[in-house]
């Protein structure tokens, strides 16, 4: 069905270039701050109009390369079998931080690197095993496509794959839901504050405060991609998109300096 | 021209014309699809990856028999618990309740027909999933869990089809039992239920068709874990959940799309000779 | 003279508060034919399902008064509905054979009493369709749908079904009014069969029939019973102006 989006989408393109309307897609995270700096967008810079639509981050990447909307917000580094090879040019909004969190009765509240990759590979079965209560240990992620599991994967198991024995989950806030009713669950959460019912985990010595979003080492960075090619107006609600300063009311923190 | 708009062939026109476009919906689809899942059938030996227990897309690695093993496992629990109760408030609302309480049950269950399965989704992790946690430890996470949700969701549709089955029996077939001095219960086993029967062999394959299809209930609380099921208590995926949370990650052109285009292709095939088998039992009764 | 084997007595019944029959007495002998008639919605079906009870199954239905079958008065209480409808055999309107083999139709009567054993439902289902006049036309056919009969084989096989649990009165209800002429004449014939081995109560609305078949006669009018008699001094000598009128068909209701 493909095809028939993109013949709509073209045909909608080729008629409204002239009133100079943007178009938006990706990542479903970031949405409800895109909505709203999107609608200060068009205050400030009328009469362009910006519409939003969701998808998933590689969905944004696919669609931007494609040229089917403008600008593209993902979560995850784009790759060549998204891009196609296609030249883009990139902003990141913000971070948002990426909490280890587990059931409130496991009796640990802090992991090691090497013992979130032992627990998420599926070698530690027993929280007992890591100084914790004689639970099972219930390894909770996230699709595939989810940039959450993405920047863990990558910050923190490195090259040790995810034991496929972990319980999938759709969304952020089904996974915080999971891991709060589950004994023995652990998981991992975007969240600007300190998650409620849960144990959260310090990563090694370093304790997360709701103060420090900007500078926690583990995050997942919406950025939004655009061809280099577009237009001016493409270029400037990107910036327009980084740089609101109500981010964090969103928990979009503004990268440490 | 004679008549014009007004020609009474109009209707005609219109009802041809109708399904035309939806005969050319449903090929069109059937097309997408299969081209979808070209790239993948024309590899040597295709089936040897996919009839493989292991799923690990991103090392191209595509085996479906745990979906395929979810699918089946999820959709027999499903029916088999949505099944009993459905017909059982089918009889009561058919055969017990006053005639003048019957619409309203029709309504309650027609509404019900139309809760999202977002809903029983939210229940089912809410209350199904801890359930079956403290029965029988684990994550509660389950194909069992999915069973329950899932046949949560069939029992409205199963109690509607088999209310407006077990009411298309004329009435002078259980006129004719009472007349030979059957009791109700005995017109109910001897006669209503036989003369029924087709119809409920219909709405099982409409219940089956839902069965398969259903993904988002489903989802939400089977664990979503790509192995070969240990157990009923144990999570899974079926075929339509893997879809749902592999179709964000391989855009179209991948070869992973080819398989979620194949695995959709799969289940149309699976419903395809589901459908063949009533008529052709539906014929022998 | 026998004793009668159906008698009503001050029977009224009231379909929510529409009078449907009018404190009705009457008696039927055992072994001979009634004919009911009179014009449509008198009351003549009503009648003959009072007397198996079918009436129990209809909605804000009363019933007053008092029925007797085989002298037994079937609307006290505890009485055995299941018992009086085995004694009180009842052919509809349309044939309406259940949707299955033509043996398991008549079987079904016997199969509701419990267990039997093959042969002898085999005995009974054989004899029973002698008895409606079937059996030559299915013999060896017994296994094929009995849909797949014509019409008036069906109703035939209505009659085996109703004869096969043994009856002693048979209640017809226009048996004949759906069927074709050639079909009528071979259940008019029928009917010359049974007579004397069953009590037939038969409502019709062809008078020839009645006039042919029927050994007494009733005629009704809005839900009264206007006279009784023998069919052919009803026939030729009425003893009502309203019955005059109806069978020179100048009634009007």
């Amino acid at each position: 069905m493909g095809w028939v989006l993109a013949l709509f989408c073209w045909c909608s393109g080729a008629w409204l270039t002239p009133s100079r309307h943007l178009t938006v897609a990706g990542a479903t995270g970031s949405l409800a701050y895109l909505r709203r700096a999107a609608a200060d967008f068009e205050k400030t810079y009328p009469p362009n109009t910006v519409a939003l639509s969701g998808g998933g981050s590689i969905a944004g990447l696919v669609e931007v390369s494609l040229g089917r909307v403008d600008i593209g917000i993902s979560d995850v580094a784009p790759q060549r079998q998204w891009t196609r090879g296609v030249d883009l040019s990139s902003l990141a909004l913000g971070r948002i931080p990426l909490l280890i969190i587990a059931h409130p009765g496991v009796g640990v509240s802090s992991l090691s690197t090497a013992t979130i990759r032992a627990l998420y590979s599926g070698q530690v079965t027993s929280w007992a095993q890591v100084g914790g209560r004689p639970d099972p240990v219930v390894v909770m992620t996230r699709p595939l496509s989810s940039g959450a599991r993405q920047v863990l994967q990558a910050k923190l198991l490195g090259d040790r794959p995810m034991s496929p024995d972990a319980v999938v989950v759709l969304s952020n806030g089904a996974m915080l839901a999971a891991v709060q009713e589950t004994p023995g669950a652990i998981g991992f959460v975007e969240s600007g504050i300190v998650p409620s019912r849960v144990a959260l985990m310090a990563v090694g010595v370093t304790q997360f405060h709701s103060q420090d979003g900007a500078t926690w080492p583990y995050a997942v960075t919406p950025t939004a991609y655009w061809k280099k090619s577009s237009s001016v107006w493409v270029r400037l609600l990107a910036e327009f998109l980084a740089t609101r300063p109500y981010r964090r009311a969103f928990g979009l923190y503004p990268r440490a300096s | 021209m004679k008549g014009g708009w007004n020609d009474e062939r109009m209707p005609r026109y219109v009802t041809r014309g109708a399904t035309l476009l939806f005969g050319l919906m449903a090929l069109s689809l059937m097309a997408v699809l299969v081209v979808g899942a070209w790239p993948l059938l024309r590899e040597p030996r295709p089936l040897t990856n996919l009839m493989s227990p292991l799923w690990s897309p991103l090392t191209h690695r595509f085996g479906l028999v745990p979906f395929v093993a979810g699918t089946i496992a999820v959709t027999v629990m499903a029916l088999g618990l949505a099944i009993p109760v459905g017909l059982g408030t089918a009889i009561t609302l058919a055969r017990l309740m006053p005639q003048t309480l019957q619409p309203a049950g029709v309504k309650l269950l027609t509404v019900l027909t139309a809760v999202p399965s977002v809903i029983f989704g939210w229940w089912g992790l809410l209350v199904v999933v801890p359930w079956i946690r403290g029965q029988v430890g684990g994550p509660g996470f389950s194909l069992l869990a999915a069973g329950v949700v899932l046949s949560l969701m069939l029992m409205p549709t199963f109690s509607l089809l088999y209310y407006q089955a077990l009411r298309a029996v004329p009435s002078r077939y259980q006129e004719a039992s009472d007349a030979l001095g059957a009791s109700p219960d005995q017109t109910l086993i001897g006669v209503v239920l036989p003369c029924a029967f087709p119809a409920l062999v219909q709405g099982l394959f409409v219940g089956v068709a839902r069965a398969l299809g259903e993904t988002m209930a489903v989802q939400m609380v089977i664990g979503g874990q790509t192995l070969m099921p240990k157990g009923l208590a144990a999570p899974g995926a079926t075929l339509t959940t893997q879809i749902l949370t592999d179709v964000t990650v391989f855009p179209q052109g991948t070869r992973g799309h080819a398989v979620l285009d194949l695995m959709a292709l799969l289940l149309m095939v699976a419903m395809y000779l589901l459908v063949r088998a009533a008529e052709r039992w539906g014929t022998r009764s | 003279m026998m004793a009668p084997t159906v008698r009503c007595d001050q029977l009224s019944v009231w379909y929510g508060r529409h009078p449907a029959l009018k404190s009705v007495s009457l008696s039927v002998q055992a072994g001979e034919v009634l004919a009911l008639i009179g014009p449509s919605g008198c009351g003549k079906s009503t009648l003959l399902r009072a007397i198996n009870r079918l009436l129990d199954e209809v909605a804000h239905i009363r019933i007053a008064g008092n029925v007797w079958v085989d002298d037994e008065d079937i609307y006290q209480k505890g009485v055995d509905v299941t018992t009086l409808r085995r004694r009180v055999g009842m052919v509809f309107q349309t044939p309406n054979p259940f949707p299955f083999t033509i043996f398991n139709n008549v079987a079904y009567g016997l199969r509701l009493t419990g267990k039997r054993t093959q042969s002898e439902l085999r005995r009974v289902v054989e004899a029973s369709l002698t008895k409606a006049a079937l059996w030559d036309e299915v013999r060896g056919k017994l296994a094929r749908p009995a849909l797949s009969l014509s019409g008036g084989q069906q109703q035939r096989l209505c009659i085996a079904r109703a004869l096969a649990v043994e009856p002693t009165v048979l209640l017809m209800d226009e048996p004949t009014a759906s069927l074709d002429p050639l079909s009528t004449a071979r259940i008019e014939d029928l009917m010359g069969q049974l007579k004397g081995q069953y009590t037939i109560m038969m409502v019709t609305h062809n008078l020839r029939q009645a006039a042919r078949v029927a050994d007494r006669t009733a005629f009704f009018a809005k839900g009264e019973l206007v006279e009784v008699g023998l069919t052919r001094q009803i026939f030729t000598a009425p003893s009502d102006r309203r019955t005059e009128e109806y069978l020179t068909g100048r009634y009007e209701s």
